[in-house]
């Protein structure tokens, strides 16, 4: 009988069973307690320049952003005429469209694409009469907020894509919350051309670009197509910035940027070593079955 | 004279299930061994009140709010009143309470901490440590177990696992198997008529937490390498369809039979139909259906998880990996072993009856209660906030906050509704039993 507190002469090694009566107290520790309790099974070490990249696609997609809301201060600070930026941008997407064509996805029909297209370019142009009208009640200064809200739910919420291969790419959130920025900032304007090359542009960078720069890393993991492109938009944004704003914000914005892709994944390793995950037989067991 | 136990659980009767059947069995035996015990639930629909049970067990079915799978809702503070009028009317001296995800559980331990009375904690389950559930029901875990007196688990791996759940020394936890009734399982006495065919019993809640979708894997396999294997599976869940999908599927409509939820008395009738017990789980702490099997004679093929390694002997069970193949080539090897009568069950009841019983687990039991010692839990007010203070950074400070809450109510009760206000209920007679009474 195995009573509380009393313990007798251990000729009998103890055993880690149940059904056995054995000669010692209930709350008896063997040397063998806890040792099937394995410590951060599932972390692996990622090498930094790997995190390098990881991160890198943050800084892209702040880019991205960040270029709607530059282009936005131009056209409604500086009175830009918002049709070269409309063209060019529309050029770059039919090239980047025809080069999506050619050589990254055959599966989709060109028609049905292109009428989309149509589609979206005709209530588009429909809607912005209204849209200019849209807050017409409301303060900018309620506008600038709700868009940095916008942009910020959208820096978090987006879906980076850090694996590209093998699952679909479907940035709901973002692209919801991409348009919802483009169309409460394309209210302010004040004639209905400049709401619809806004929002047009807004939709080709914020939506079309991401969806476009996975394709890129998807079907050419290893090539430097990403790097250019990320260089490209690079290039723009800083153009915009150099003639929007002074170099000291721009040097700010770039130290910003070398600290997400240089400064945080060597951040991000270092934590590594505060990781406690614990496991052991009482964790629910992953089935396995045979892939057929 | 016994003590006066006071065992407090969201889950009970009329619900089936270990949790339930553990708090009854070991009730019924603490009484016979001279104490005197009550059980403390929530109401269950109109189930509610007072009743009184076999051999004077009294169930005080107090009304509170139920939220998820018929566990309480977290309120700490609300049920103290009732709680503690109840204490006082039965002069309650130890609280026993049982399930980790029983909140009523964790406040009566609680509370009882406050009116300083000793406290037993019993655990019947595993939990991870990775999801945002476990989490909070592992900081809840610290928050009760923090003063307890002592901590009794159902296995070894539950006790590894509770301890470091709670953070407790492991010399307060105690490990306690359950227990099976016998006498309840017994093997079919007349064979029926032996033509070869070998049929796989399956009772369990068709969740994935219970192997659902391995048993939906490999049922077809076995099936197509052995023609004379029948299936026989009892339970419901969310799983059954995928099974009547996979029956219909491979047409096995006349080998797999599904029956679909059975009451616990039914449980016997249906094991002994069969001659091999499945248990494809993925996590179980004891495992009491699996002794229940071995007691009726089945030979048993369970995945390797959890506790129940520690449950039966080798002779009696074959462990396969929570794997198809795994599961699989175990099952074949057990059909093949059974035909040529390599497996002898025929000793399995008596085996099993030695090794289990509620007297063991009772008279295991009061030796935890006995080694309880009030000096030792009853420390200055200080002590207390030490230990609830280390729980963490921020719930440390919560849960202080907490038990000074609880203390300044327990003061305005005793001031509002004062102890010797409180009718004490009368004992149910005590029958005489030589062995029942403590040395």
């Amino acid at each position: 009988m195995n009573t509380v507190g009393i313990l007798k002469p251990q000729h009998v090694p103890w055993k880690k069973l149940l059904y056995l009566k054995q000669p010692y107290p209930d709350n008896y520790i063997d040397e063998s307690f806890l040792n099937q309790l394995k410590r951060n099974e599932t972390v692996s070490q990622v090498p930094y320049f790997k995190l390098v990249q990881d991160f890198s696609l943050i800084v892209f997609h702040v880019n991205n952003l960040v270029f709607v809301i530059l282009l936005f201060a131009g056209i409604y600070h500086h009175h830009w005429d918002p049709f070269y930026a409309t063209a060019v941008s529309t050029g770059v997407s039919l090239l980047g469209y025809v080069s999506w064509r050619l050589y990254l996805n055959s599966g989709k029909k060109t028609s049905s694409s292109i009428k989309s297209f149509v589609l979206i370019i005709f209530v588009l142009s429909i809607l912005s009469p209204v849209l200019k009208s849209l807050t017409r009640s409301t303060a900018s200064d309620s506008i600038w907020f709700l868009s940095f809200l916008l942009t910020f739910a959208n820096l978090i919420f987006h879906d980076y894509a850090i694996n590209a291969s093998g699952r679909p790419y479907k940035p709901i959130i973002s692209t919801n919350m991409a348009l919802s920025n483009a169309l409460v900032l394309a209210s302010r304007f004040s004639s209905a051309y400049q709401v619809f090359c806004f929002i047009f542009v807004a939709i080709q960078v914020n939506i079309l670009l991401p969806l476009f720069d996975f394709s890129l890393r998807k079907s050419f993991p290893s090539s430097h197509y990403h790097n250019v492109l990320f260089t490209g938009l690079l290039m723009v944004v800083y153009t915009l910035f150099v003639q929007l704003c002074d170099y000291k914000l721009m040097f700010l914005y770039i130290l910003a940027q070398v600290c997400i892709i240089f400064v945080l994944p060597g951040y991000f390793i270092f934590l590594q070593r505060y990781k406690n995950e614990i496991s052991g037989p009482w964790d629910i067991a992953r089935p396995v079955f045979r892939s057929s | 004279m016994g003590f006066n136990i006071a065992m407090v659980t969201d889950f009970f009767y009329p619900q089936a299930g270990g949790v339930e059947f553990h708090v009854y069995h070991l009730s019924q035996k603490l009484i016979e061994l001279g104490h005197s015990v009550v059980i403390i639930t929530h109401d269950y629909g109109n189930r509610n009140g007072v009743r009184v049970l076999t051999n004077g067990l009294k169930v005080y079915y107090i009304p509170s709010l139920v939220f998820y799978r018929s566990a309480t809702f977290p309120t700490v503070f609300l049920g103290f009143p009732i709680i503690r009028n109840i204490f006082i009317r039965e002069s309650i001296e130890i609280v026993h309470g049982h399930g980790s995800m029983s909140s009523l559980g964790s406040e009566a331990i609680f509370h009882a901490r406050t009116m300083g009375l000793k406290t037993v904690f019993t655990d019947h389950s595993l939990y991870g440590f990775a999801d945002l559930w476990s989490i909070l029901g592992n900081k809840l875990l610290k928050f009760t177990l923090s003063d307890i007196g002592h901590v009794i688990c159902v296995s070894h791996t539950c006790k590894e696992n509770t301890v470091l759940r709670a953070s407790l020394n492991p010399l307060c936890v105690s490990v306690i198997p359950n227990a099976v009734l016998a006498e309840d399982f017994t093997p079919q006495t007349h064979k029926c008529v032996d033509d070869g065919t070998i049929t796989i019993v399956v009772i369990s809640r068709l969740f994935p937490n219970k192997g659902a979708d391995l048993l939906t894997a490999i049922i077809p396999r076995i099936c197509d390498a052995n023609k004379n294997v029948q299936f026989l599976i009892a339970g419901d869940g969310p799983k059954f369809l995928d099974l009547e999908q996979m029956r219909e599927k491979y047409f096995l409509q006349e080998r797999v039979r599904l029956i679909g939820a059975v009451k616990h008395e039914e449980v016997r009738d249906i094991m002994v139909q069969g001659q091999i017990y499945l248990h494809p789980s993925l996590t179980e702490a004891f495992g009491t259906v699996i002794v229940e099997a071995a007691s009726c004679g089945l030979f048993v093929v369970t995945t390797k998880v959890g506790g129940i390694p520690e449950v039966l002997p080798n002779h009696m069970m074959h462990f396969a990996e929570p794997d198809e193949d795994s599961l699989v080539s175990v099952t074949l090897n057990a059909i093949n072993q059974f035909r040529s009568g390599n497996i002898d069950t025929s000793g399995f009841h008596r085996e099993v009856s030695q090794m289990y019983s509620w007297e063991d687990v009772a008279k295991r039991t009061e030796n935890v209660y006995n080694s309880l010692d009030l000096l030792k839990l009853n420390q200055p007010l200080i002590k207390r906030f030490q230990k609830y203070y280390c729980c963490g950074a921020v719930a440390g400070k919560l849960f202080v906050l907490m038990v000074a809450i609880d203390i300044l109510l327990y003061t305005l009760l005793e001031y509002f509704r004062p102890r010797d206000q409180i009718d004490k209920a009368t004992k149910w007679p005590k029958h005489k039993r030589a062995s029942g009474i403590r040395s």
